[in-house]
C-alpha cells in the first residue's frame, strides 16, 4: 500500500473520463458530419447555403451549438490526450514498438494523436475566422476561401475527417460487439465520401463570384 | 552456500502438473505450508497437453447409462493386462466421479449433455434424456465398455490445469518455477528435502521439508520421438533412483499412442477414434475391423498400436520421406463436430501439417506416449525405501495402469492420486517436526556443487552431451519399441551401458555460466541413461508379453511366472540396475481374457 | 532447392554483464517442414550450446515459446520457416523480464496477474462429494471454454503499446481472464466487485483499442469482443455502483 496512491484512488473517475472521451467524441463526430452536410449546400447554390445559415441563426442553434462545440473540443482534447506518450521514454518505446510490429492499427493511434493536435490548432483558426466575420454568409466564406484559406481549410477537412473516422473506428472496436472486419471498409468509404463532399464544396466556394453576391 | 539460502517448508512438492498441484492443494487446505518446485510455470506443465478427457463413471450419456465404478474397475484391470494393483484401481474408480465434480466446482467448463436424439457415425441412433440435460457429457475412449470420458472440447488437460492452478493461486501456495530438483537429501531412511538447481541462473539451493512429493511426470523424451513435452525427461524418477534405496516399478511398461502425427510426433487425441474416426491404410482400407471385429479402432492403445505396426509390416503403410505411416480419417465426423469437439486437432493439423482435417487425411504412426512405470509407492503414495518421500501421477508406479493405461485414466489418476496422496502427505507432515540435518544438507550440496563446478571447469573428458543423448534416443527407439526381442534388447542394454560410462566424461562446449542449457543437459543425462537402462533391462528380463510389453520371442502372457511387478534399484556406484520382483495384488478380478488384442501378432 | 536461412538472434546472458546485449548471426540450411523449434534446437546442438530459449509442449498448447519473430510476437513452435523470408530476426518478448537470450519470465508475471485479479471461482457453496454436479447448459460451457483457451503465452502483452509503456497494465490476457469469470455462472462476484481492479486505467480503461492483441493471439481468441464486453460491464458498473 502506498499512501499517496490510496488517497488519490478513485476508479470511478477513470471510468468516467473514458465515458467523457466517448461521448464528446461522438458529439463532435455528429457535429462534424452535420457541419460538412450544411457546408455542402453551397453545391446547390449560395441561396440554399444562406437559407440554412440563417435558419441556424434564427433558431439560436448557432448560439448554443458553437460554445458547446468549443467546450467539447477542449474537453475531448484534454481527456483524450491523457493517454498519449508524453514522456520521451514512452514516446521512444511507442515508436520503436510500432516500427517493430508494423501493425496498421498501432500506427493509427499515432495518426490519431498527430491529427488530434493539428485539429486543435486549425479548428481554433477556423472558428476565430468564422466568428470574426459573423454571421455566416456564402459571400464571406467564399471571400475567405479565395483569399488564401483554401489550403488551410482543405487540410482541416482532411485531418478532421481522418481523426473523426479513425476515432469512430476505435469507438466501435472498443465498445461494440461487431467484429471490426465487418465495419472497416464502410468507414473507409464514408471517410472518402465526406472528404470528397467537402472538397467539392471548397471548390465551389473557390470559383464562386463573390462580387456578384455582394 | 549460506544457511539462510535454505528454503524451509512443511511439504515440498516437486512438479507442478495436475498431480503435484492437487497434492499441494490438499496439504495447504489442511494448514501446511507448501512449496512447489517446477521446471516451468505450472500452467506450462505437460498436463495441459492432454486433449481427450478424464474417465469417471458418471453414466450421464446414452452410451454410458448404467455405468458404475465396478465396470470402470473391470475395464482398467483388463486394460492393464492384470498388471495393476487392484486395491489402487478400486480406490481410484470409486473416487474418480468425486474428482470430476470437484473440478467442475473449481471452474472446469466441462462439455455438457444436450438432450435429444443423435446419430453416431456408425449409424446407431441414441437419445440423450432430458433428465440428464446440463450434466457433464462423456465420450468414448479405447478399451472401455461404456462411454465415460468427461471432456471440455479437446482441451481437457488445459482447463483442468488452469482450474487447478487457480486454486493454488487462491490458497497462496508458494511456487518456485524454473527450479529443478537434482538430488534428494536423505540418510537412507528418511527424506529431508532436495537440492534444487535454479534454471534462471544456474545456482543451487537446498529445500528442507517434512515430506517430499515427486510429481514430475513421465520420461517420454528419452525416446527422442515422443508425444511428450520436451521437459518430460523423468528427472524426478532419476533422483529417486539415485538414492539407491528407492525402486522404480515396471519401467519396461511403456505406452505407444496409436496416433502421433508424422513427422512431428505431436499427439492427436484418442477422442478422434472415440468419436468415430477410422484408421486407413495406403489403399484407404479401414483395416482395424479385420483384426478387432468387436472393438475395432477403440481397442486399448497397446493393441491398436501393435496392429498398426503389424499392418505396416505387411507393406500396407503409406510411404513418406519420414518412413511409413497410416491415415487417420475423421472427415465423416463433419466440420461442426471437428471444429468444436476436436478443435485442437484441427489446429494441430493446420499448424504442423498444413492440412485441413475436415477434408484431408491425417498421417499418423504409433508414438511413445506414456510411462506406466515410475517411483514405486504403496496405495498411500508413500515411496518404497524412504520415509517422508511420496510420489503421484505419471512419475509414480502407484500402480493403477499395470502394463497398459486406458486413455482418459491418466488425467483422472493425476487428480485422484493427488487427493489420496495429498491426504496422506498432510497426515504425515502433521505428525512430524521439521528437521534441519546440517551435515546431510552440507554434504548433499557439496556433492552437487562439485558436479556443477567440474562441468564448468571443462577439464577432462571429451564427450558431447547432445551426441550421447542422441545415442540413447536411437538405442531406445530402435530396440525398445513396440515389438521387442531378446536380441535387440541385449543390444540396447550394451549400447546404453557404454553411453552411461561415457556420460561421466562430458565436456561442455560453452562456458556453463548463467542459465546455460548445455550445463542442464549435462547434469541430467546420467540420470536419464539410468532410466533407459532400467527400461531396457526390465524388458530384457521379462520373458513374456503383457500389455504394452510385447516380446516377439515370448508372445504370450505368462501369469504363472510373470504375474509380478519389476522393481529396479540402482545400488550406489553400480553400472547396472538390480532387478527385484514383487507379486501383483489381485483382490477382485482374477487374470483372464481381455476380450481384445488376441496374440501373437507379428512385427516386422 | 533448399535455402540457407540467416538468423539474427538477440543475445544476452545476465551472468556475464560485461558482454552487452547484441544481435548474433547464424546460418542454417532449411529442411522440409522446419519449424523454429527444430531450427533453434539445431542451432543449439550444432552451433552454440549456450543459446537460451524456452520450449515445452512444442505443439502450441503450453505458451512457453512466444518470441518476437521478425518483430511480431508469435509461438516459435508453430512458426514454419517456409513462411518466413531468408532473413529471420528473433528477439525475446518485451515487457517480461529477460532470463537470457530468447527466454523471458512469463510465469511470475502471470502469477502476479492472477493474484491481482483473484482469477479463481468465488463461491460460498460448499462441495458435496456425494452430490451430482451443478447443471450448466452446453453453450455457456463453450463460451467459458472459448475464453479459457488462453495459454498465457504473453504475445498479446508484448504486442500491446500500452503494456510496453506502462508496466502496471493488465493487458488483453488479464481482461480476457476477467471476461471468463464474468460469464461463468459459478463465480458469484458481481461486476462492481472487480471494478476496483478492472475498471481503472491499469485495467480495461488503460486499453486504447489498438487491437494488436486481437490480430496476434496465437489461439485466435476473439479478444476484441472479450475486451469490449469487459469495458461495457465496467462502464455500467461505474454508473450504477453497487
Amino acid at each position: 500500500m502506498y499512501l499517496q496512491e490510496t488517497l488519490a484512488k478513485s476508479p470511478r473517475w477513470e471510468a468516467w473520463m473514458e465515458l467523457i472521451e466517448l461521448f464528446t467524441g461522438l458529439f463532435l463526430l455528429v457535429f462534424l458530419q452535420f457541419h460538412m452536410l450544411a457546408v455542402a449546400t453551397i453545391i446547390l447554390g449560395p441561396a440554399a447555403f444562406n437559407r440554412d445559415a440563417l435558419m441556424l441563426d434564427e433558431y439560436y442553434l448557432s448560439y448554443i451549438g458553437i460554445p458547446l462545440v468549443i467546450l467539447a473540443i477542449i474537453v475531448h482534447g484534454l481527456v483524450a490526450l491523457r493517454k498519449a506518450p508524453w514522456r520521451y521514454k514512452e514516446m521512444a518505446i511507442f515508436i520503436q514498438h510500432s516500427r517493430r510490429l508494423a501493425h496498421l492499427d498501432t500506427w493509427a493511434w499515432f495518426v490519431q494523436i498527430i491529427t488530434g493536435m493539428a485539429v486543435l490548432i486549425l479548428a481554433a483558426i477556423h472558428i476565430w475566422n468564422t466568428l470574426s466575420t459573423w454571421p455566416i454568409e456564402a459571400a464571406k466564406s467564399a471571400f475567405r476561401i479565395q483569399s488564401g484559406s483554401f489550403s488551410n481549410l482543405f487540410l482541416l477537412l482532411l485531418i478532421a475527417e481522418i481523426h473523426a473516422m479513425v476515432g469512430l473506428y476505435r469507438i466501435l472496436v472498443k465498445w461494440s460487439w461487431i467484429h471490426r472486419q465487418k465495419f472497416t471498409k464502410w468507414l473507409v468509404y464514408a471517410t472518402i465520401g465526406f472528404v470528397a463532399l467537402g472538397f467539392i464544396a471548397l471548390v465551389v466556394f473557390y470559383f464562386l463570384d463573390v462580387k456578384g453576391l455582394t | 552456500m549460506k544457511w539462510s539460502d535454505a528454503h524451509l517448508t512443511d511439504v515440498l512438492v516437486i512438479g507442478a502438473g495436475l498431480a503435484g498441484e492437487r497434492v499441494a492443494i490438499e496439504a495447504a487446505t489442511q494448514g501446511h505450508q507448501v512449496t512447489i518446485l517446477s521446471l516451468v510455470p505450472p500452467r506450462r506443465s505437460h498436463s495441459t497437453a492432454a486433449q481427450g478427457g478424464m474417465q469417471a463413471s458418471l453414466g450421464n450419456v446414452a452410451m454410458g447409462y448404467g455405468d458404475n465404478p465396478d465396470i470402470h474397475f473391470a475395464d482398467t484391470v483388463k486394460g492393464s493386462d492384470w498388471g495393476c494393483d487392484q486395491e489402487v484401481a478400486r480406490l481410484f474408480c470409486n473416487l474418480a466421479p468425486v474428482a470430476v465434480r470437484q473440478m467442475a466446482q473449481w471452474g472446469v467448463p466441462w462439455s455438457r449433455v444436450v438432450p435429444g436424439k443423435r446419430l453416431l457415425p456408425e449409424g446407431v441412433e441414441v437419445e440423450e434424456l432430458q433428465e440428464k440435460a446440463g450434466l457433464i457429457a462423456q465420450r468414448q475412449f479405447g478399451g472401455t465398455a461404456k462411454w465415460r470420458t468427461c471432456f471440455a472440447a479437446d482441451g481437457t488437460g488445459h482447463v483442468l490445469q488452469y482450474a487447478m492452478d487457480s486454486v493454488v493461486v487462491k490458497l497462496g501456495v508458494t511456487v518456485h518455477d524454473r527450479m529443478e530438483a537434482i538430488a534428494l537429501i536423505h540418510d537412507g531412511e528418511h527424506c529431508y528435502g532436495a537440492v534444487a538447481l535454479s534454471l534462471r541462473d544456474g545456482s543451487l539451493r537446498p529445500y528442507l521439508a517434512k515430506a517430499v512429493v515427486i510429481a514430475t511426470g513421465g520420461y517420454g523424451r528419452i525416446y527422442g520421438v515422443s508425444t511428450n513435452a520436451v521437459i518430460n525427461e523423468g528427472t524426478g524418477m532419476s533422483i529417486c533412483l539415485d538414492t539407491g534405496v528407492v525402486p522404480l516399478g515396471n519401467m519396461e511398461a511403456v505406452q505407444f499412442h496409436p496416433t502421433g502425427i508424422v513427422p512431428a510426433g505431436i499427439l492427436v487425441t484418442e477422442g478422434c477414434r472415440g468419436d468415430g474416426g477410422y484408421l486407413l491404410d495406403k489403399n484407404l482400407h479401414r483395416f482395424m475391423p479385420d483384426y478387432e471385429p468387436v472393438k475395432k479402432e477403440v481397442a486399448s492403445r497397446d493393441v491398436v498400436s501393435r496392429w498398426m505396426l503389424h499392418h505396416m509390416s505387411k507393406g500396407l503403410g503409406v510411404d513418406s520421406p519420414y518412413g511409413p505411416h497410416l491415415w487417420l480419417d475423421i472427415r465423416h465426423l463433419g466440420k461442426e463436430h471437428i471444429c468444436v469437439n476436436l478443435r485442437e486437432v484441427h489446429a494441430i493439423c493446420a499448424n504442423f501439417l498444413g492440412i485441413d482435417c475436415v477434408e484431408e487425411l491425417i498421417p499418423v504412426r504409433p508414438t511413445q506416449h506414456y510411462s506406466m512405470g515410475g517411483i514405486r509407492t504403496d496405495v498411500n503414495g508413500a515411496a518404497y525405501g524412504l520415509q517422508g518421500l511420496f510420489a503421484a501421477g505419471e512419475a509414480a508406479c502407484w500402480d493403477l495402469h499395470g502394463f497398459n493405461r486406458l486413455g482418459g485414466n491418466s488425467l483422472a489418476e493425476t487428480i485422484v492420486a493427488g487427493m489420496v496422496v495429498g491426504e496422506q502427505v498432510a497426515r504425515y507432515a502433521g505428525e512430524r517436526s521439521l528437521e534441519f540435518p546440517f551435515a546431510l544438507v552440507a554434504d548433499a550440496m557439496a556433492a552437487q556443487e562439485d558436479r556443477v563446478s567440474k562441468l564448468r571447469s571443462r577439464s577432462g573428458g571429451s564427450e558431447d552431451v547432445y551426441r550421447l543423448r542422441k545415442g540413447m534416443e536411437d538405442a531406445l527407439l530402435n530396440n525398445v519399441g513396440i515389438f521387442r526381442t531378446g536380441e535387440a534388447l541385449e543390444k540396447a542394454v550394451s549400447i546404453l551401458q557404454e553411453l552411461y560410462q561415457r556420460s561421466a566424461n562430458i565436456r561442455l562446449r560453452s562456458s556453463g555460466l548463467g542459465p546455460n542449457p548445455e550445463l542442464y543437459a549435462a547434469l541430467r543425462l546420467p540420470g536419464t541413461l539410468k532410466l533407459a537402462l532400467c527400461i531396457a533391462q526390465g524388458a530384457l528380463q521379462r520373458t513374456e508379453s503383457r500389455g504394452s510389453h510385447y516380446r516377439e520371442d515370448y508372445p504370450h502372457r505368462d501369469d504363472e511366472n510373470w504375474l509380478k511387478r519389476t522393481l529396479a534399484y540402482w545400488p550406489p556406484g553400480a553400472d547396472m540396475p538390480r532387478l527385484e520382483y514383487e507379486p501383483v495384488k489381485i483382490t477382485e478380478l482374477p487374470p483372464g481374457d481381455r476380450g481384445y488384442g488376441g496374440m501373437p501378432i507379428k512385427g516386422d | 532447392m533448399s535455402r540457407f536461412l540467416n538468423f539474427s538472434i538477440f543475445r544476452y546472458n545476465p551472468a556475464t554483464p560485461e558482454i552487452p546485449p547484441r544481435m548474433q548471426d547464424f546460418q542454417l540450411d532449411e529442411t522440409p517442414n522446419m519449424s523454429l523449434f527444430i531450427a533453434l534446437n539445431r542451432l543449439r546442438e550444432e552451433q552454440d550450446p549456450s543459446l537460451m530459449f524456452d520450449f515445452v509442449c512444442r505443439a502450441a498448447v503450453c505458451g512457453s515459446c512466444a518470441m518476437l519473430i521478425n518483430g511480431r510476437p508469435g509461438l516459435a513452435c508453430k512458426t514454419l520457416t517456409q513462411d518466413l523470408p531468408d532473413k529471420i530476426t528473433l528477439m525475446p518478448l518485451p515487457v517480461f523480464k529477460l532470463v537470457g537470450d530468447l527466454s523471458v519470465d512469463t510465469g511470475v508475471w502471470f502469477r502476479g496477474l492472477n493474484e491481482n485479479l483473484e482469477a479463481w471461482i468465488h463461491t460460498d457453496k460448499p462441495f458435496d462429494p456425494q452430490g451430482l454436479e451443478d447443471r450448466m447448459d452446453n453453450p455457456t460451457a463453450h463460451a467459458i471454454y472459448d475464453a479459457e483457451r488462453c495459454i498465457e503465452c504473453g504475445s498479446c502483452i508484448a504486442a500491446c503499446a500500452t503494456a510496453n509503456m506502462r508496466a502496471d497494465f493488465i493487458g488483453a490476457a488479464g481482461l480476457n481472464r476477467v471476461a471468463r469469470f464474468l460469464i461463468d455462472p459459478r463465480d458469484e462476484r458481481q461486476p462492481y466487485q472487480v471494478f476496483e481492479v478492472v475498471g481503472t486505467d491499469e485495467g480495461v480503461f488503460g486499453c486504447i483499442g489498438l487491437m494488436a492483441c486481437d490480430d496476434i493471439c496465437p489461439m485466435e481468441i476473439p479478444l476484441q469482443q472479450q475486451l469490449a464486453l469487459v469495458r461495457r460491464k465496467m462502464a455500467l458498473a461505474s454508473l450504477k455502483g453497487k
